[in-house]
């Protein structure tokens, strides 16, 4: 190196030193003024004020949209949380009595954990990163070899077919493509249906732990240089490959690239509680928001599905982590303390099933809440070595979170202290209470409302954690005591239901807090309105009440979402315009519009009702992508200009009328070529069949 | 009866006055006084009930006079419901009977009821009883009835005749003949100074006039100046030989002399003298009197000043300090801590802090009390409590005793609940002041009232002196100006209780009323402190940029204080000829309707009311020192010599100085009006951490304002860092 060189290489290093430099003072400055702001003790009155001033620094804030305001708003509302718990630290833990000291501890603790959980929640999700999918290179005989692994345990074959289709249709060179159906079920009828498809069966002797066991056993039995994941009720796109490898391709420390998981069918909050309106679903808020923001840190983390791994990575840690019944999480946090890198692509590249019933969901996430737990006790991320800080933080964040039942159930309850037993668990004038912890909450609900607008809606949060709360805040005291307790339970997907009932065995905790709660706010309306009170018993019976109020609603909501509705068709429906062509028996043709479609049938809106009659068999031609697509179908219902077909045959050829294979869709069996149809992310994408790859362009 | 409940132990300022009447007889040495029992002691007229029987009053007598007669008149009333042959008071002076006032249910009242004394019943201290012993009903006698009262009136009057005893003058005994403890009344005693006196002779005789105020404590001490030896009594007597009247016959003067002469006009008075070459020499006795005066005796003594120790702030013996918890035995006799009655008499536990106590959050001073008081059988637990209130502020209450029930022993174990009768109160720190009150109210009842069974003797209560008072949690700092500081502590100069950092600045010319004033005030300072003023300087007014660097205490007349009027030059008041003036501060009008001006609008009233007051006016004004930042200038001025006298002597009066607060109070008229007219500055120190909390505890926009410039530095280096960070992540070759 010249010593030109060498001066300009520290020039350079001197800049970035000052910039570091210039970066943590003015760090340190803010930090310094913030911890002295939330030091400061004000009298209830003047803490009022001053929470009315930040209020409406946030609500003229939040007029711009830049994200650089987000991020003011968000440390602002840190500053006001940090304040409101300093207070909390100092002033409102003199208690008089022994259930006062538990429950108020017990309070603080809660309070704590959600004030943890805010700040990091800000930290992760401070830059979504957004990432693009990257072209492949052009000539696909540089492209490499993929094993695709569909790992089924107990669903059934209606369900796992649609998903192998899927995976057969993906665009990507023929040769280079290898699906593997892992059976763990050892099931005769889907290795003949393996066979029928011509893909890899491959089961085992033992089911030794379980999900990540069946996984790694394919792994030594194959030798792709990718692995894609697919749960067998994940169906996944033809772009799914191309779409998620270019990324692999760019950067050779990538270990992983994961997609959201998108569900085509209405998870129970949607279908139970908000049946028809429209709400986002669930798992929105995890892979719209909070992997994108993982990305940023380098810390988003494979999910079990529709996602890809690198086989070299996976080589370096021996395989998929067993040592917990969350693999997926695990696995990655192992790559990350390797040094590999995950990216993650908010396109939903393939799409499955939600869980239908509550009890299953509830199921699902205790197993959840299980695993992240036990990665917590047995390879916790706040320790060990190879993470950076943001590393850390987002795992301990994915973690933590499941934790939220102990402190939701005490949240639910805390008001009770007050009402039924006449405990003061907030040793402080109701007044200032208020003073100091309504900047706070709203704050933290403002903040959070802008942040998550497109993926969650306020209080929904409450609503989901609500149903969950006494069944994780048990797995998690039991799971954190005995990591090593738990087995891995499939969740069972793709049920009907005749009659809708309400699941007791899903409710009885909020059937039991509904009833408290209902008698405390009973009890403090009755003293409010029957009873001279003075002013602050007045105030402290107002605040209990509202807050028990509060929570009896979201308990109600709760409730709500355990009255299960009946659900009659086996395949969920997709709302979906979709130009199509109707060919009449007698040779008419008539024009339509989808209502709606699913796997076995659709609504379409006529323009020629009156051509048609029910038990007609009639031939409707959809157009996917400039390609015409023909089903054979019988009109089993006439409304207006609104007819129900149901398929006949399932005919996934494309070309003209009358042409390509077909398979009898009530038999379930192949009548010529494979048949197939999938499900893309928000419309039903029939897709190619059986036919050579397409290059396809990111979007 | 030593345990005799219902005495007022309470410091009776009201003792102010003297005798109702005192003559001097012919005959040298022999006086007549008549003492009214409020004079004595008394809080109010005697209330005697069924429970609290027995009350009094206690007095001394002077240890150089004896009693030669006295007698009693009395007056009051007793309840018309009650039966002769079973009711009455009973009277005793020191246990000894005196006489009985009958039940009498024709006549309620009674007036002038005379009763002689045996003058052999009187000691030192005396313990003037009255017993009540009271039937309604010939059986069944509920203590608690109504019906069972009698009352002596406070006007009631004890008349005696008193012969002096020929003076014994040693040194050993001082501070007799000049001050006995046994008197109660406020102490006067003349300072004969000459017109000439020089800076020491003054700074002596206020260390001497602190010694005797520190002495009279409660009693209160006035120090009238004279020119020449009183024409009877007792007197101090200060100067250089130049200085000192000529009509005296003066011991030999070899250095800082201490001596007890005669009276030259009166036999039975005494003389201290305090003498030297120099000033120094007069410094140096003064110094020997005020820390030493036990190692001196004999008639005369030439003395070397003692080595003083510097004292550390806040160390004043009379202050409650906040480097430890203080013992209640510390703070009063363990005799005061206990009770016997019903409802006896409150414990009373004065105390003084230094004013300028902060605590972070106000967080609370804790009182850990232990109380005594008989179990189950006697009194009716469930209704039997302790109160607790301090400066009359009521704090909390107890229950006597408890029987722990197995949560409450739960409780105990995880320390929420006391074991017996130990409690914490906790004392909020905005209630507590310069000069204050622990006040202990045991309401006990006894077991079967009304029943017709004896009622046990009433039973003895009590406070344990091992209780203790914790103020170690507090700062010391202060915004001052505030003169309600000054007025109930003498702060900001008692900091140091010895004065050290203080320099009182007379006229150029004092008059001997001046003087007194001066003298009075440091005599009450010793009584605040309970240190003398040792280290005080006195500089005239001319002269104060000597003393630049101590907190500066003027004591003028308007006159005397022309020369050094530049000390004002930080508050608004101006000093012309004989008069004040306020020069009103500019203000934008806009801003002062916006932020309210209490200054402006304080000195627009203060000006309008100092133009309306006499020539018998008064001021008392606070500033910081215009010679040193964080010094201040306290000024008590005043138009004649004698309003001075008068500003100091409100100053101890509590009607008076309770009124007494802001910057700037004019004595004009019967009450003092207070004004806040200059700006502020403080005083103190505080760990860093809580110093924002002194300046934004008030402010809660400004402090939103710096939340907001805080989350606006944070969000200036995250936009400045997140977005590079960002395009790193995209970039496989950036990491």
């Amino acid at each position: 190196m010249s010593t030109a060189e060498k001066k300009i290489v520290s020039f350079w290093d001197g800049r970035k030193n000052i910039r570091r430099l210039r970066d943590v003072s003015v760090t340190l400055l803010g930090a310094v003024l913030l911890a002295m702001v939330a030091s400061v003790p004000l009298p209830p009155e003047q803490q009022l004020i001053f929470g009315i001033g930040t209020g409406l620094v946030f609500l003229i804030c939040n007029r711009f949209k830049s994200h650089g305001i987000t991020i003011f708003l968000a440390i602002l509302s840190c500053g006001i949380s940090l304040r409101y718990i300093f207070w909390r630290l100092t002033a409102t833990l003199n208690f008089n009595t022994a259930p006062e000291f538990v429950f108020g501890y017990a309070l603080l603790a809660a309070e704590l954990y959600a004030v943890i959980v805010l700040v990091l929640g800000y930290v992760q999700t401070v830059w979504p990163l957004q990432r693009k999918p990257v072209p492949l290179p052009e000539d696909p005989a540089t492209w490499p070899t993929v094993d695709v692994f569909i790992p089924t345990y107990n669903e059934s074959l209606d369900i796992v077919r649609t998903t192998v289709l899927g995976a057969i249709n993906i665009d990507w060179p023929r040769d280079k493509l290898r699906i593997h159906l892992l059976d763990d079920g050892k099931r005769e009828e889907f290795r003949r249906f393996a066979e029928a498809c011509g893909i890899s069966y491959i089961t085992r002797k033992d089911n030794k732990h379980a999900k990540a066991g069946n996984l790694n056993n394919a792994l030594a039995q194959t030798d792709g240089e990718f692995i894609a994941v697919f749960d067998s009720d994940h169906i996944p796109n033809r772009a799914f490959l191309q779409f998620t490898l270019g990324w692999m391709l760019k950067d050779p420390r990538i270990a992983m690239v994961q997609t959201p998981h998108h569900f085509y069918s209405p998870d129970p909050f949607q279908r139970n509680l908000a049946a028809g309106t429209r709400v986002p679903p669930e798992g929105n808020l995890f892979y719209g928001l909070i992997q994108d923001g993982n990305d940023f840190w380098n810390a988003s983390f494979f999910c079990g599905s529709c996602g890809v791994l690198r086989r070299s990575a996976l080589n370096e840690i021996g395989g998929f982590a067993a040592e917990t019944v969350t693999e997926d999480c695990h696995t990655m946090l192992k790559l990350h303390r390797r040094g590999w890198k995950s990216a993650y692509l908010a396109l939903p590249l393939a799409s499955g099933l939600a869980t239908e019933r509550l009890i299953l969901h509830i199921g699902q996430r205790v197993r959840w809440a299980r695993g992240m737990i036990q990665i917590f006790r047995r390879d916790n991320p706040l320790f060990g070595p190879g993470l950076t800080l943001g590393q850390r933080i987002c795992y301990l964040q994915a973690m933590l979170h499941f934790f939220f039942g102990v402190p939701r159930v005490i949240f639910l309850i805390a008001p009770l202290f007050y009402l039924l037993l006449n405990q003061n668990v907030f040793a402080a004038p109701p007044m200032a209470v208020f003073a100091y912890a309504a900047p706070h909450i709203f704050h933290a609900i403002a903040t959070n409302s802008r942040l998550q607008k497109h993926w969650r809606h306020s209080f929904w949060s409450e609503i989901y954690e609500t149903v969950l709360a006494f069944f994780v805040a048990r797995v998690a005291l039991v799971t954190l005591l005995f990591p090593k307790r738990g087995k891995f339970n499939v969740t069972e997907k793709g049920g009907t239901l005749e009659y809708g009932y309400f699941d007791l065995s899903a409710s009885y905790p909020s059937f039991i807090f509904a009833v408290l709660l209902g008698l405390g706010v009973l009890r403090g309306v009755g003293q409010l309105v029957f009873i001279q009170n003075d002013t602050m018993t007045f105030h402290a019976l107002l605040m209990n009440s509202i807050w028990a109020g509060f929570e009896l609603l979201v308990v109600l909501a709760a409730l709500a979402v355990a009255r299960e509705f009946r659900q009659v068709r086996s395949r969920a429906r997709v709302q979906a315009q979709l130009p199509t062509v109707v060919y009449l028996p007698h040779g008419y043709v008539t024009n339509g519009i989808t209502r709606d479609l699913s796997q076995t049938g659709a609504a379409v809106a006529v323009a020629q009702p009156d051509l048609l009659a029910v038990g007609d068999v009639v031939d409707v031609e959809y157009t996917i992508a400039g390609e015409p697509l023909i089903l054979t179908a019988e009109v089993k219902r006439k409304e207006g200009g609104e007819i129900g077909v149901e398929y006949l045959l399932f005919v996934c050829h494309l070309g003209r009328r009358g042409e390509g294979g077909a398979c009898d869709f009530r038999s379930r069996r192949c009548v010529g070529g494979l048949g197939c149809i999938s499900a893309g992310s928000s419309v039903a994408q029939p897709v190619a069949c059986c036919g050579e790859h397409r290059r396809l362009v990111p979007p | 009866m030593s345990t005799a409940p219902a005495t007022s132990t309470a410091p009776a300022a009201l003792q102010a006055a003297g005798p109702l009447a005192a003559t001097e007889t012919p005959e040298k040495g022999i006086r007549h006084v008549v003492y009214t029992l409020r004079q004595l002691g008394a809080a109010g007229p005697l209330q005697l009930r069924g429970t609290s029987e027995l009350q009094g009053v206690q007095f001394g007598i002077r240890q150089d006079e004896v009693v030669v007669a006295a007698q009693l008149t009395l007056s009051g009333a007793m309840s018309p419901s009650l039966i002769p042959e079973f009711s009455n008071v009973t009277v005793t002076l020191n246990e000894q009977y005196i006489g009985t006032l009958p039940a009498d249910a024709q006549h309620t009242r009674f007036a002038d009821v005379v009763m002689p004394i045996n003058p052999a019943f009187f000691q030192n201290n005396n313990r003037l009883n009255f017993r009540f012993t009271g039937r309604y009903t010939r059986d069944c006698n509920d203590p608690l009835s109504g019906l069972l009262w009698s009352t002596i009136y406070d006007n009631s009057t004890l008349t005696l005749t008193l012969q002096r005893l020929p003076p014994n003058r040693d040194l050993a005994s001082l501070p007799l003949p000049f001050f006995d403890w046994h008197e109660r009344l406020k102490l006067s005693l003349p300072f004969v100074l000459s017109a000439t006196a020089s800076n020491q002779t003054h700074d002596a005789a206020g260390i001497i006039a602190s010694w005797f105020g520190k002495l009279a404590d409660y009693r209160m001490a006035t120090f009238p100046v004279l020119r020449e030896p009183p024409a009877e009594g007792n007197a101090v007597l200060i100067g250089t030989p130049e200085e000192l009247p000529k009509n005296i016959a003066l011991p030999a003067i070899e250095g800082p002399t201490l001596a007890l002469i005669a009276n030259p006009n009166d036999p039975y008075g005494s003389l201290l003298l305090v003498s030297g070459r120099s000033g120094g020499d007069l410094l140096a006795a003064a110094v020997t009197l005020a820390l030493g005066s036990q190692t001196l005796g004999g008639p005369a003594a030439t003395v070397s000043a003692p080595e003083i120790k510097p004292r550390k702030p806040y160390d004043a013996p009379h202050w409650v300090g906040t480097d430890r918890p203080v013992r209640f035995g510390e703070l009063v006799n363990a005799a005061e801590l206990q009770r016997v009655g019903y409802v006896p008499e409150p414990i009373r536990i004065p105390f003084r802090t230094s004013p300028d106590l902060y605590t972070w959050r106000s967080l609370p001073f804790t009182a850990e009390i232990h109380y005594n008081a008989p179990p189950g059988p006697i009194l009716d637990l469930a209704t039997s409590r302790l109160d607790v209130s301090v400066n009359n502020i009521y704090l909390a209450s107890y229950p006597l005793a408890r029987i722990p029930s197995l949560f409450t022993r739960l409780e105990q174990w995880l320390g929420f609940a006391a074991y017996g009768n130990d409690v914490r109160v906790a004392v909020p720190p905005y209630d507590v002041f310069g000069q204050n009150e622990l006040e202990f109210y045991f309401d006990t009842r006894p077991l079967h009232r009304g029943d017709c069974v004896a009622i046990p003797s009433p039973p003895p209560v009590s406070i344990s002196p091992d209780s203790t008072l914790d103020l170690s949690r507090a700062y010391h700092i202060a915004q001052l100006p505030n003169l309600s500081f000054f007025v109930s502590s003498g702060f900001p100069f008692t900091r140091l209780a010895d004065l050290s950092r203080t320099a009182v600045v007379l006229s150029d010319q004092p008059s001997a009323l001046e003087e007194r004033a001066f003298l009075d005030l440091m005599g009450r300072f010793g009584a605040l402190t309970g240190v003398s003023v040792t280290g005080l300087e006195v500089v005239r007014a001319g002269e104060a940029a000597r003393a630049a660097d101590r907190d500066l205490l003027v004591i003028s007349t308007f006159r005397g204080f022309q020369s050094a009027s530049e000390l004002l030059a930080n508050s608004p008041l101006q000093l012309r000829g004989n008069r004040l003036d306020i020069t009103l501060t500019d203000q934008i009008p806009a801003l002062s309707w916006i932020f309210g001006d209490s200054v402006a609008e304080g000195q627009r009233v203060a000006e309008a009311r100092l133009a309306a007051s006499g020539a018998e006016m008064a001021v008392i004004l606070g500033a910081e020192s215009p010679l040193r930042h964080g010094r201040s200038v306290v000024a008590l001025l005043a138009a004649t010599p004698e309003a001075l006298v008068d500003a100091v002597t409100a100053l101890s009066d509590p009607t008076q100085s309770s009124l007494i607060q802001g910057d700037f109070v004019i004595l004009s008229g019967p009450k003092p009006v207070s004004y806040r007219i200059g700006s502020t500055y403080t005083v103190g120190h505080l760990p860093f951490w809580i110093w924002p909390s002194w300046y934004f505890g008030t402010s809660p926009l400004t402090l939103a304002g710096l939340l907001v410039v805080a989350v606006l530095l944070i969000t200036v280096v995250a936009m400045w860092t997140l977005p590079r960070r960002a395009r790193a992540r995209l970039d496989p070759k950036a990491q």
